[in-house]
């Protein structure tokens, strides 16, 4: 088990799609989401430790901020307070030993049943020294998360989409609207409860 | 009494030169840019949601339709990613005929971008230049895995299949002749000087403005960033090829193209070491045949064509990833658009989005 | 009917439609030529389906051009949306008139003599000049007319650039009036015939001048910024379709061929064969002067033309386009400045000479 993250939250089995484990008769049926290892035994420790820099510096400076550390197939996340992000992303970009410059992606994700449904996840490299590191952060439905467009020009398009698939307003967005859908389109597709199939099926009329 | 006004005007989603569906509203005083707005979304097809409700075997055809000019980087990024994610080690040959595929859809996908990027300035000569060669990549393709666009070409954990007999030796053959062929394209563009006048100084990308945008691959190393994710995060077996990696220095559109252009000869030496070296074995590692990645979430990177091309998985699990992310380098590229065509002419925004290479199908995935 | 009705109106009426005719085939078939040489350039098949060799293909061209909806925009001025086409190809055509396909005697038909030209005024050049910049304003109407932005930016760049080529174009012939000493078409064949010399050789500045302003007064590549297709969708003539659309073409075209043909007739002697004045090399006629002495000249001509013409197709199927800025600047800095010195050079030469 690699998340490690906040042992109050809800186990993340219990948050996946509920169909799933009906449809594996052949399998010697594991209980579903336990943490057993694949039938395949992978050969590398996935959730080792590994040392990061930029986790250092980081629990040197923000050591408060920080409420876990997870890692998984050699990748470390830290999940962040909110009121903290800004601070901690214009520190990673400004400071010399880590110039985190880039940053390489920027999404939402969605979990229904935690008390803070979405996770805003930041994936930070730096292109001088190589570092890499992902940054999270919790915010409930329409909480508002900080932007970083100040931080890095880039996070704009990718809020503004997480904006439109996710439903998480931006604080400090300089032009928050939908970018993927049309204006006038309803709901947010990403987040769990909508349908695959969208809403409203029933009222196309086909002419 | 004389008045003058902005024109507003609507650059697309039907234009020649747009790529597809993109549609710029561009603000002109006569036929200067002072303000462009980028509206995307209308190849939008939610493929983030459909793969919350597909088993990872049956994700791999939709990245197909992501990048549809260089699939097979998608597909490459996707299986790593979910190998990455289960800590699964594929076979050495497996990963060599990978590179090999890959390069060689580097270089047919540069292809693309030259020949539509010189049609755009006016040059259309070019273009059936470049598709000639093109095709001779898509027969090995088809020959490989029976497609010639959307491949499907690779499996987690390996390879569906071995390459077909006389493969390496068509290869070998399109490696000799394709130098040659360069040529002829640098003989119609390189020392012109009507292309140089219209892509030196277009559409200008200082470095620290290319990494701010998130601006990745050719055009961020034609800013001067050397900075390649086969060597920066080296994934399959790119640490064991010599390469050099390009990087331009005037930062501008002239400097794109010669970079894209020097990264062809580099895939060329990678495809040539590749077919040297190139391991017997088998080519599929042992996956259970249901994927259950373990609880987890992994963020793996590939150096596409068109640059970083970021693959976001979070497993719990299931049989079926939790949230699916793509990172498109189209995407984040068409942001830094309106930073590079601001002040330009309306004919530099067309060598602009040339030179950014996108499409669209990555861009609204 | 009175000898002078027929000589002063009959004749000219009967050589009008010849010309308008076969220029109309020439242009025809020359986007047959065009596709074929560039389908060659490219690598490419050029259409082969309708007839043979897709000989037929101009042909079923046109009545699909024919048949087509012929769409006026709701909003756009119709009375000069109509119009504009009909005034870009008038003057296209008018031009013909001017150029002496052949030359060295003229045909006997029903006992009247017919030259092989329709008019040898004796202002020729000056007229064709006058002629050939009246094609902008259909241009330019037909771009505002449209009430659409980009046929609008369309014109205005074809306004600007046609305005500025003007200027060399008109300049570079200069340096052939003075070798010549005249501005009648025919006249300045003579003379060239005259002085064992085609005035491409003294005149190679003129000559390189005039065709490049020609092909910009054309809208050819490099210089197709009124239409360029890759950023302004198709420039002028965006909303035009049909019949309308196809005047349009049908005015480029025929602008493409007049240009060619005056390059022939001021630098490269026109009817004459090489070497006119080389006896040893009548043979190169074809014993075709026996019939008519007019006869090898249209051959010659003809073929002197089309070669011009390739070159069109050449640069079409190498160069890219220019942008907006640079051509204007091309035109102010180096084509006029030239075009210029040429006059000066020409007239410097001739004086020395002459003394």
């Amino acid at each position: 088990m690699s998340d490690e993250i906040k042992p109050s939250s809800t186990p993340p089995g219990g948050s996946s799609p509920p169909e799933q484990s009906s449809a594996t008769p052949p399998a010697p049926a594991p209980p579903p989401a336990a943490p057993t290892r694949p039938a395949a035994p992978p050969k590398v420790d996935l959730s080792a430790v590994v040392q990061s820099p930029v986790l250092d510096a980081l629990k040197g400076k923000f050591s408060q901020a920080i409420q876990a550390v997870s890692y998984h197939a050699g990748e470390v996340t830290v999940l962040l307070d909110k009121e903290s992000l800004l601070e901690v992303c214009r520190f990673l970009k400004d400071e010399p030993s880590l110039r985190m410059n880039y940053l390489s992606n920027l999404c939402g994700v969605d979990y229904p049943d935690r008390e803070k449904r979405f996770e805003v996840v930041y994936h930070l490299f730096s292109i001088s020294h190589r570092h890499r590191i992902n940054l999270k952060i919790r915010v409930a439905d329409l909480e508002p998360a900080p932007s970083v467009t100040q931080v890095w020009r880039t996070a704009n398009w990718h809020e503004r989409e997480a904006f439109d698939l996710l439903g998480i307003p931006f604080e400090g967005h300089p032009d928050l609207r939908r970018i993927l859908l049309t204006d006038e389109w309803q709901g947010h597709p990403l987040r769990k409860e909508y349908p695959t199939k969208g809403y409203d099926r029933d009222h196309l009329k086909l002419r | 009494m004389f008045r003058t006004e902005m024109m507003d005007i609507n650059m697309g989603p039907q234009h020649p030169s747009t790529h597809g569906v993109l549609r710029l509203k561009l603000v002109l005083d006569g036929e200067t840019v002072n303000d462009t707005d980028v509206l995307i979304g209308y190849l939008h097809r939610g493929v983030e949601k459909l793969c919350e409700t597909k088993n990872y075997h049956m994700i791999e055809p939709y990245t197909d339709r992501l990048d549809y000019v260089a699939a097979m980087y998608e597909n490459l990024g996707y299986v790593e990613t979910v190998e990455k994610l289960m800590g699964i080690t594929v076979p050495e040959r497996a990963e060599y005929i990978r590179v090999l595929t890959a390069e060689l859809q580097r270089i047919a996908s540069h292809l693309v971008w030259l020949g539509t990027h010189a049609l755009d300035i006016g040059a259309m000569t070019v273009f059936f230049y470049c598709f000639r060669e093109r095709e001779i990549i898509l027969d090995l393709f088809e020959a490989f895995c029976g497609a010639r666009l959307t491949y499907n070409a690779y499996r987690i954990g390996g390879l569906p299949w071995d390459i077909p007999p006389g493969w390496i030796d068509r290869v070998r053959h399109f490696v000799k002749i394709f130098p040659g062929r360069q040529k002829e394209y640098e003989t119609l563009l390189t020392k012109n000087r009507i292309w140089l006048g219209r892509t030196k100084g277009v559409g200008i990308l200082k470095s620290e403005d290319a990494i701010d945008f998130g601006v990745t691959g050719p055009c961020l190393r034609a800013s001067g960033v050397d900075y390649d994710i086969r060597r920066a995060h080296p994934y399959s077996v790119y640490d064991r090829f010599l390469f050099d990696i390009p990087t331009g220095e005037n930062c501008d559109t002239y400097d794109r193209y010669l970079v894209r252009m020097e990264e062809m000869r580099q895939s060329l030496r990678i495809l040539q070491q590749a077919l040297d070296h190139l391991p017997a074995g088998g080519v599929m590692a042992k996956v259970p045949k249901r994927i259950k990645p373990p609880v987890g979430e992994v963020y793996h990177t590939v150096e596409g064509p068109r640059g970083e091309l970021g693959f976001y998985i979070v497993s719990q699990g299931d049989d079926k990833p939790y949230r699916m992310r793509f990172r498109s380098p189209s995407f984040v590229n068409l942001q830094a658009l309106p930073h590079m065509v601001k002040g330009a002419l309306v004919a530099d925004v067309v060598a602009v989005i040339g030179t950014l290479d996108i499409v669209l199908g990555d861009v609204d995935r | 009917m009175s000898d002078a009705l027929i000589r002063n109106f009959i004749i000219p009426l009967v050589q009008v439609l010849v010309v308008l005719g076969v220029a109309a085939g020439a242009v025809a078939y020359m986007t047959l030529v065009e596709r074929k040489i560039l389908a060659f350039m490219q690598l490419r098949l050029s259409p082969r389906r309708v007839g043979p060799h897709g000989l037929l293909q101009p042909i079923a061209d046109g009545i699909k051009l024919l048949l087509k909806e012929d769409i006026t925009p709701a909003r756009a001025d119709r009375a000069l949306f109509t119009l504009a086409p009909i005034i870009t190809v008038i003057p296209a055509f008018t031009a013909l008139a001017l150029i002496p396909f052949s030359g060295g005697g003229s045909f006997n038909i029903f006992g009247y003599p017919v030259s092989p030209w329709i008019a040898d005024v004796n202002v020729g050049v000056v007229f064709l000049l006058a002629i050939s910049s009246l094609g902008v304003y259909g241009i330019m109407l037909g771009g505002w007319a449209s009430n659409s932005k980009y046929p609008l930016l369309g014109s205005l760049r074809s306004a600007a650039q046609m305005v500025s080529y003007e200027v060399p174009f008109g300049f570079s012939i200069i340096g052939v009036l003075m070798l010549s000493g005249t501005a009648s078409m025919v006249g300045i064949v003579e003379a060239q015939q005259k002085a064992h010399l085609w005035y491409f050789v003294p005149q190679i500045l003129g000559l390189f001048i005039f065709f490049v302003s020609g092909v910009a007064e054309t809208n050819r590549l490099p210089f197709d910024l009124p239409e360029a297709e890759a950023e302004l969708v198709a420039g002028f003539h965006t909303e035009y379709s049909g019949m309308k659309f196809a005047l349009y073409m049908l005015a480029e075209y025929t602008s493409m061929i007049v240009v060619a043909c005056i390059v022939t007739t001021l630098f490269f002697g026109g009817w004459l064969r090489p070497f006119p004045s080389v006896s040893a090399l009548a043979w190169l006629n074809f014993g075709l002067d026996k019939l008519n002495p007019a006869l090898p000249g249209f051959f010659w001509f003809f073929l002197k033309t089309f070669l011009v013409l390739f070159v069109y197709l050449w640069l079409r199927g190498t160069f890219p386009r220019y942008r907006y800025d640079q051509l204007m600047k091309l035109g102010w800095y180096w084509m006029i400045p030239l075009a210029i010195a040429n006059v000066i050079l020409t007239g410097g030469v001739l004086l020395l000479l002459r003394r």
